[in-house]
């Protein structure tokens, strides 16, 4: 594999593949969903730090100053209404829009100005899955997760199916490899974008409504694997997703985005006893509260 | 009445501005496409390119040969009785072969490419497009104009000349048959004049319109596609947008290029290809 080091200034940390296999994390048990912020997350190391974020789009200011940081192996989980920025937030992170005002930082490194070429490098170092898990269709699921080693590196084909067999399996899809997306459901296309993201051993993935669409039991399977890989492989991870219960349950910390800014940010209980009527309305889905339905 | 009045020259804005936009995109998409398909050496789009080869030329080859078939035929019977009045028609072979090669050819395989494999690219590149496809290739660093446009312009520049000379042979031989058997021309007597008035020159240029045809209804239908918006409406939208855009695009092209070629034969161009190659010219111009 190739080395991750070249790009991050944060040599000193411990940001190889190996280290992040480390066993220590491995304890963390699973089923304790909520599980206190500051067991996994290391504080010394921001992964993403966006400071004073504004964006305007079609006219409209989408993001007027967003503060947000989210740490090394944390899970940080965006909950906000439809429209409100959350995916805009997400592409100021890969790089695929630029802040109008504000600075990005991404794995200790300012960002805000990158020059597309050097950010297409920066993002060999993240992992991101979309709502529909966004597969090729002409590509069998194998293929589709071999994609981003075909492109960027001179890897063997014996290599390559090494590697991805090994992705597939963390989200247990590896009798499914020869399949199209055609031929499987959401949940198993949502898993193989999950394979696809971390074919590249990023340190930081980001889930866009990762379990929107599915059905309670497809929906809890994400969820968990969504903490397999940040306590196995110690990734650190941003989930935008309108579902209070994977929140609670795959969040170290939650923060809702409203009207630009985060609302209010803190652990799942903090959220769960928010004193913010905006927060509350959302938690608890009152159409009567200060977020206007139209 | 001044309310409508300002309401719609305010959309009439709007839509000049989306328009030039579009072309912009367009414009900057082909010039993207072709700069990086210089770089195609890296022969790794090459398995991509074949498909799309497969794709856009070699399953619309039916309907292209069959569409041509009976141009010819119609042409021939069109021509062949008026011509018989007059005790020309051993001539219809003649005005086949030069109303396929100049003009029904290149113009018949653009307009039925741009039915099937325009309409095909936009709605598959708008799919993908609003199912987050591009922008997941975009994340893994992968440039879509590199992955998906790239492939599908070669191959309907190549696409569509090869297209075109076959549709050129199936037109003419499809004249041949109304000749014979409607209009009594002898085979022999038909391809001779076919033979006498094919000029190489015409044909190529036919050949050349046939290749802008083919570049330019791949960038149209790809770059609607890569800018569908509003899921499956959008997609809709941008599928009749690179067919409507596409048609207009092969039309107004085919006159303009067919009145250059025009000019530069007054010119004296063809007379000076003519000499300096040794080749082509028709014994009868
Ligand atoms: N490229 C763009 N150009 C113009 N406007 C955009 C663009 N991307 C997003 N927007 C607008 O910005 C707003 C926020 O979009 P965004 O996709 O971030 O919402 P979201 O919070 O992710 O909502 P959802 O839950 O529906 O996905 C929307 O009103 C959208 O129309
Ligand atoms: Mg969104």
């Amino acid at each position: 594999m190739s080395n991750h080091e070249t790009n991050s200034p944060h040599q000193s940390e411990s940001t190889k593949p190996t280290e992040r296999l480390e066993p220590a994390k491995v304890e963390m048990k699973r089923k304790a969903t909520t599980k206190k912020f500051f067991d996994t997350v290391d504080l010394g190391s921001e992964m993403i730090h966006l400071s004073g974020l504004k964006k305007v789009l079609s006219n409209r200011p989408i993001l007027r100053g967003l503060d947000l940081t989210v740490y090394k192996g944390e899970t940080f989980v965006i909950i906000g209404y439809s429209g409100t920025g959350k995916s805009v937030t997400i592409r100021h992170i890969t790089g695929l829009m630029y802040a109008d005002e504000g600075s990005v930082s991404v794995f200790g490194r300012d960002v805000t100005k990158l020059p597309p070429a050097e950010y297409a490098e920066l993002r060999k170092e993240m992992g991101v899955l979309f709502q529909s898990g966004a597969l090729l269709n002409w590509m069998t699921v194998f293929d589709n997760v071999a994609l981003p080693l075909r492109e960027h590196t001179k890897m063997t084909e014996t290599e390559i199916r090494e590697r991805v067999m090994e992705c597939l399996k963390h989200v247990n899809m590896q009798d499914a490899g020869h399949k199209f997306p055609s031929e499987i459901s959401g949940g198993m296309k949502k898993r193989a974008g999950l394979a696809r993201a971390i074919v590249f051993q990023p340190k930081l993935v980001l889930y866009d409504e990762p379990t929107s669409g599915l059905d309670p039991v497809m929906s809890n399977q994400v969820n968990e694997l969504t903490n397999h890989m940040r306590d196995e492989l110690g990734l650190t991870q941003v989930v935008v997703t309108h579902d209070m219960n994977a929140a609670y349950m795959i969040g170290n910390r939650i923060g809702m985005l409203y009207n630009g800014v985060m609302e209010q940010v803190g652990t799942p209980d903090d959220i769960k006893n928010s004193k913010s009527a905006v927060v509350q309305q959302f938690i608890s889905g009152a159409t009567k509260g200060p977020h206007q339905v139209v | 009445m001044k309310n409508k009045f300002t309401e719609f020259a305010e959309r009439l804005g709007i839509s000049i501005v989306e328009v030039v936009d579009w072309t912009g995109y367009a414009t900057f998409l082909y010039g993207q496409a072709i700069l990086l398909s210089i770089n195609v050496a890296k022969i790794r789009r090459f398995k991509a390119m074949l498909f799309q080869c497969w794709v856009t030329g070699i399953e619309s080859m039916g309907v292209t040969l069959l569409f041509a078939i009976f141009s010819g035929m119609v042409l021939a019977l069109q021509t062949g009785y008026e011509m018989k009045r007059f005790g020309a028609e051993a001539l219809i072979g003649a005005l086949v072969a030069v109303s396929m090669t100049r003009e029904m050819g290149p113009m018949m395989t653009a307009i039925i490419l741009t039915g099937r494999s325009g309409s095909a690219m936009a709605a598959e590149l708008g799919t993908m497009n609003v199912s987050e496809e591009v922008e997941a290739l975009e994340v893994m660093s992968i440039n879509p104009t590199n992955f998906l446009v790239v492939p599908r312009l070669i191959a309907m520049s190549i696409m569509t000349p090869a297209l075109t000379i076959f549709a050129n042979v199936f037109g003419i031989l499809g004249g041949s048959i109304v000749a014979r058997y409607m209009i009594n021309v002898e085979f022999s007597v038909y391809f001779r004049e076919v033979w006498r008035f094919l000029d190489l020159w015409d044909s190529s240029w036919g050949i050349f319109k046939a290749w802008i045809f083919g570049m330019g209804i791949a960038t149209i239908a790809c770059a609607q596609g890569l800018r569908a918006r509003n899921g499956a409406e959008g997609v809709g939208r941008a599928t009749r947008n690179a067919v409507v855009i596409g048609l207009m695009f092969v039309v107004s092209f085919n006159f303009f290029l067919s009145a250059i070629y025009k000019i530069l034969e007054d010119l004296g161009f063809k007379e000076w290809l003519t000499d300096t190659t040794g080749i082509g010219g028709a014994t009868i111009g």
